[in-house]
C-alpha cells in the first residue's frame, strides 16, 4: 500500500516541522521533513509528492525561490504549494502566486486548521 | 502545555539566540548588510512563530514587536544605527530573558515588556517609509480541489456517518472531496482528511481489480489503525534514509538534525562519572602499587591493562567535560559595548584561541573575573578618545584576549593598550594602608609591586580612581581565579597598557603530581608548577642568607628557598634540606626543600573538609598509592609561600 497522500515539509524552524508532522501523522499521512529550500528542492526531486508546505524565510534558500525552481519540475506543475509564514500582506501574497503558491497559512496555527487546508488543497 | 514540544523550543530558541547578539553587533558595524538583518529576523521570527504554538503570549508580544521593527529595517533598507541596535539588544535580553524564566518554572514569567515593545512599535514607525506593517490576520486558503484517490481503520462511529451520508466506497468519498465530508456533522476534520487519505492509498490499489461499490472492509478498528500508523512511521524514515544516502552534497540529516551525533547529557551525571573514575584511577594506582613486586606475570599485564584502560576513560571523560573559551568570550562584545556606551571611550576588542578548550567548571568560575577585568581595562584602563590623541595613540583602544594552552595549563592574556598603572603610586598607597613596610616597599622590585593590587588591603572603589589604575575587587578576581587552581599575574607600563595573565589548570579533579617526604609525611605537588628537582649536598657552598631568609645559588642566581619543615610547623628531627623541588609560581621561582622526592603519580584532588578549610597552606587531600589509606596533604602555595615570608602571591593547586 503505497498511495497514503505524501507531504513535504520544509522549514527552517524544527517546532514548525515537529507540529506539521504530527499533525500530518495522526492522519496516517506520510511526511518528508526538509530544514531548508535547497534540501526541500533536492526532496521533492528525488521523490514526488502529493503537497508541500513550506516556510518564507529560510537561510541558503528561501521558500519563494524553491517554488520557482520546483514549478519547473515536470512532476509539479500541479501539485498544491502551501506557503506558511507569518507575513500575510497582499503584496507578498501576489508575489506569491505569481511564484506558484497555491495557498497561504499564516503561522502560528492551529493543527485543525492546517487539516482543513491541506484537506481542501488535495480533495 | 506539550512538554516535548516546549523543551524543544527552548533547544531551538536558545541555540539561535547565541548567536543574535553577536549578529546584531556585526549589523552595528555593517548595517548595510542585508544578509545579517535577514539572519536575525529569522531567529526573531522562529521564535515569534514557536510562541504561537506553545500560547507563550508575553514572549510572542516582544518577538513579534521585535520581528516588526526588524522586518521594517529590512524591507526600508534602513540602516540601523546605535539607538537602534540598543533597543534590539534590549529586545533580545527581554527574550532571552522569558526563556530563561519559562526554562526554571515551566511557564511563562510575568514580566512587563509593554514598555520595551511600545518602544519597539515607535522605533518601527519612524522608520515608516510607506509601506503598511503586515498585520497578523488569517490568510484563509485558496479554495482549489485538487482530485486525488480510498479507506481502512476508521471508528464504527465515524464510519456510520459516512454511510449514512451516502459516501461507502472510496470513489464516492474521493468525489465528495474534503469540504462535504467535513461538512457531515459529527465527522472531525482530521477523521475526513484520514478518510480521503486512505481512499487515496486504497483506490490505487482497488482501481486496478474492481472499482465497483464494495463496503468498506469491517476491520476491527484501533489495533489496525496504529498498524498502519507504524507502517507509516516505518516507510518515511527509511524512505528518507535512503534518499538521504543519494545527493550527500545538499541533502543533511533531516531527522533529529542534532540529535544524530550528539545527546544532551545533565551536568550532574558527568560529575558523578567524574568522581566515580576519580576512584578508579586511586584504586588503580593502589593495584599499580600492590603488584609493583610481584612475579605473577600473568596478574601484572592483567593489572597494567587496567591501568590504561582507566587511563584512558580519564582522558575521554575529561574531554566531555571540555567547552571551548569563546562560549566565554562570545559575550565580551556586548559587554564592550555596553560600558563604552556609558563612558562615551571607543574600545576594540580582538580575539586569539577562540577554540581553546577549558573544564566547563573552570569556565564557569572564569566568567566572573573576566568580566571584572575587562571592566576595569575599560573603566580604569583604556582613555577617552581625547586623552589618548593628546598622547600621540589612535583614538581608538584595543583590549585583546588571547588563550592558548601550555603544558597543562591554559594560559589567558587580557591585554589592553590604555594607560597602564604606576607601581611607584601602588607602592605609595600600599605602604600608606600599612600593606608593606617601609622596608619592603624600599627593597621590593617593580613587577612586586605592581601585583600588590591583588591585595585586599588596596582594592577599594576609593583607591582605584585615586591611583588611576584597576583594582576594584582586583583581591577577588585572584581570589576566584585561585579558587579553581590558576595564578594570575599583572604587567604594565605607564603610557603603554597593561597586561593580565591568566594561568589556570586544564582540569581539576585529576592531576599529575610529584610526591615529595617531609618528615616521613607524604605531600603532593602539583607537576604543572615543578620546573626542575635537584639533589644538594647540605655542606654546599651554594647556600646564601639574605636578610635572615636561606638562598641557593643556582646557576648563578639566587633561588629564595622555603622549608617545608619550617612552614607546616612539622615536629620531628630537624634534618638539613637534601632535596630541592623548584616550582613556577607565575614567572617567578622558588624552590622547596624537602627531605626526600619519591616521584610523580596521578593524583585525584578532593577538597579539604570543612574543619580543614582554615588551613591555607593546603590545597585540598588525596589518597595514595603508598601504602595505607591516610589522606594526604598538598601544598598550597600561597599559603606556603607567604608563610614563609617570601611575599609572593598566588597559585593553589
Amino acid at each position: 500500500m503505497s498511495g497514503a497522500p505524501k507531504i513535504l515539509i520544509v522549514d527552517d524552524s524544527m517546532m514548525v516541522r515537529m507540529t506539521v508532522k504530527r499533525t500530518l501523522l495522526s492522519v496516517d499521512f506520510e511526511v518528508v521533513e526538509a530544514k531548508d529550500g535547497v534540501e526541500g528542492l533536492a526532496k521533492a526531486q528525488a521523490s514526488t509528492f502529493d503537497l508541500i508546505l513550506t516556510d518564507l524565510n529560510m537561510p541558503n534558500m528561501d521558500g519563494l525561490t524553491m517554488i520557482q525552481n520546483v514549478r519547473q519540475l515536470p512532476a509539479y506543475t500541479e501539485t498544491p504549494i502551501v506557503m506558511l509564514t507569518t507575513e500575510s500582506g497582499d503584496d507578498k501574497k501576489a508575489i506569491g502566486h505569481e511564484s506558484g503558491v497555491s495557498a497561504w497559512l499564516v503561522k502560528p496555527f492551529e493543527p485543525d486548521h492546517l487539516i482543513e487546508v491541506v484537506g481542501s488543497m488535495l480533495f | 502545555m506539550d512538554e516535548e514540544l516546549l523543551a524543544e523550543f527552548l533547544t531551538e530558541s536558545n541555540e539561535n539566540l547565541d548567536s543574535i547578539e553577536e549578529q546584531l553587533l556585526d549589523l552595528e558595524t555593517d548595517p548595510s548588510n542585508s544578509d545579517t538583518v535577514d539572519s536575525i529576523f529569522r531567529v526573531i521570527h522562529t521564535v515569534k512563530g514557536s510562541c504561537g504554538f506553545l500560547g507563550l503570549k508575553g514572549l510572542e508580544k516582544v518577538a513579534h514587536a521585535g520581528e516588526n521593527l526588524l522586518g521594517k529595517i529590512r524591507s526600508t533598507k534602513f540602516k540601523a544605527g546605535g539607538d537602534m541596535i540598543s533597543l534590539l539588544l534590549e529586545s533580545t535580553d527581554m527574550i532571552k530573558k522569558l526563556i530563561a524564566g519559562i526554562e526554571e518554572t515551566g511557564s511563562e514569567p510575568t514580566i512587563d515588556a509593554t514598555d520595551l515593545c511600545t518602544r519597539l512599535a515607535a522605533a518601527e514607525r519612524l522608520i515608516e517609509g510607506g509601506s503598511v506593517a503586515g498585520a497578523s490576520d488569517t490568510g484563509a486558503a485558496d479554495d482549489k480541489v485538487v482530485t486525488m484517490d480510498w479507506l481502512v481503520g476508521i471508528e464504527d462511529g465515524d464510519r456510520n456517518l459516512l454511510q449514512q451520508a451516502g459516501l461507502s466506497t472510496q470513489a464516492q468519498v474521493l468525489e465528495a472531496g474534503f469540504e462535504k465530508l467535513r461538512a457531515i456533522e459529527g465527522i472531525k476534520p482530521a477523521v475526513a482528511l484520514k478518510v480521503l487519505g486512505i481512499a487515496k492509498a486504497s483506490s490505487i490499489t482497488a482501481s486496478e481489480g474492481k472499482t465497483k461499490a464494495e463496503q468498506p472492509k469491517p476491520v476491527d478498528n484501533k489495533i489496525e489503525a496504529e498498524v498502519i500508523a507504524v507502517a507509516v512511521v516505518e516507510k518515511t524514515e527509511t524512505k528518507q534514509d535512503k534518499k538521504e544516502s543519494l545527493p550527500a552534497a545538499t541533502e543533511q540529516k533531516t531527522r533529529k538534525p542534532k540529535a544524530e551525533g550528539s545527546i544532551r547529557v545533565d551536568v550532574s551525571l558527568l560529575d558523578e562519572l567524574m568522581n566515580q573514575v576519580g576512584e578508579l584511577v586511586l584504586s588503580r594506582n593502589r593495584l599499580l602499587r600492590l603488584v609493583e613486586d610481584s612475579t605473577d606475570t600473568e596478574l601484572v599485564r592483567t593489572s597494567r591493562g587496567v591501568s590504561q584502560i582507566t587511563s584512558r576513560l580519564q582522558e575521554k571523560l575529561l574531554h566531555t567535560r571540555m567547552q571551548p573559551i569563546s562560549t566565554l568570550w562570545s559575550a565580551v562584545p556586548r559587554l564592550l559595548r555596553d560600558i563604552t556606551k556609558n563612558l562615551g571611550k571607543k574600545i576594540q576588542v580582538e580575539m586569539e584561541g577562540q577554540e581553546t578548550e577549558l573544564d566547563r567548571t573552570i569556565l564557569a568560575a572564569l566568567k566572573d573575573p573576566m568580566t571584572h577585568i575587562i571592566r576595569n581595562s575599560c573603566d580604569h584602563g583604556i582613555e577617552s578618545p581625547d586623552v589618548r590623541r593628546v598622547n600621540g595613540k589612535s583614538e581608538e583602544g584595543v583590549i585583546s584576549l588571547h588563550a592558548r594552552q601550555e603544558s597543562g595549563f591554559i594560559v589567558i592574556d587580557i591585554n589592553d593598550n590604555g594607560g597602564g598603572i604606576d607601581h611607584q603610586k601602588i607602592r605609595a598607597k600600599a605602604l600608606k594602608m600599612d600593606v608593606i613596610t617601609s622596608e619592603q616597599a624600599a627593597t621590593m622590585s617593580d613587577k612586586a609591586a605592581l601585583q600588590l593590587i591583588f591585595h585586599a588591603g588596596l582594592s577599594t572603589a576609593e583607591t582605584v580612581s585615586n591611583l588611576s589604575g584597576r583594582g576594584v575587587g582586583m583581591d577577588v578576581v585572584r581570589s576566584q581565579i585561585e579558587g579553581v587552581g590558576g595564578t594570575v599575574e599583572i604587567e604594565s607600563e605607564v603610557g603603554k597598557g597593561t597586561v593580565l595573565h591568566i594561568r589556570i589548570p586544564l582540569t581539576l579533579a585529576i592531576i599529575p603530581a610529584m610526591i615529595v617526604v617531609n618528615a616521613d609525611q607524604h605531600f603532593a605537588i602539583p607537576q604543572m608548577m615543578v620546573q626542575e628537582l635537584i639533589a644538594i649536598d647540605p655542606s654546599s657552598e651554594s647556600w646564601e642568607e639574605v636578610a635572615g631568609k636561606p638562598f641557593y645559588k643556582l646557576r648563578g642566581s639566587l633561588l629564595p628557598i622555603i622549608s617545608l619543615t619550617e612552614v607546616l610547623k612539622q615536629h620531628g628531627d630537624r634534618k638539613e634540606i637534601l632535596s630541592i623541588v623548584v616550582i613556577n609560581i607565575g614567572e617567578r621561582q622558588i624552590g622547596i626543600g624537602v627531605d626526600d622526592i619519591l616521584g610523580a603519580e596521578e593524583i585525584v584532588v578532593k577538597p579539604l573538609g570543612r574543619h580543614f578549610k582554615h588551613l591555607d597552606v593546603y590545597g585540598g587531600c588525596s589518597i595514595l598509592g603508598y601504602g595505607g589509606a591516610d589522606s594526604r596533604l598538598y601544598g598550597h602555595y600561597q599559603g606556603l609561600a607567604s608563610g614563609a615570608g617570601c611575599g609572593v602571591n598566588c597559585v593553589r593547586a
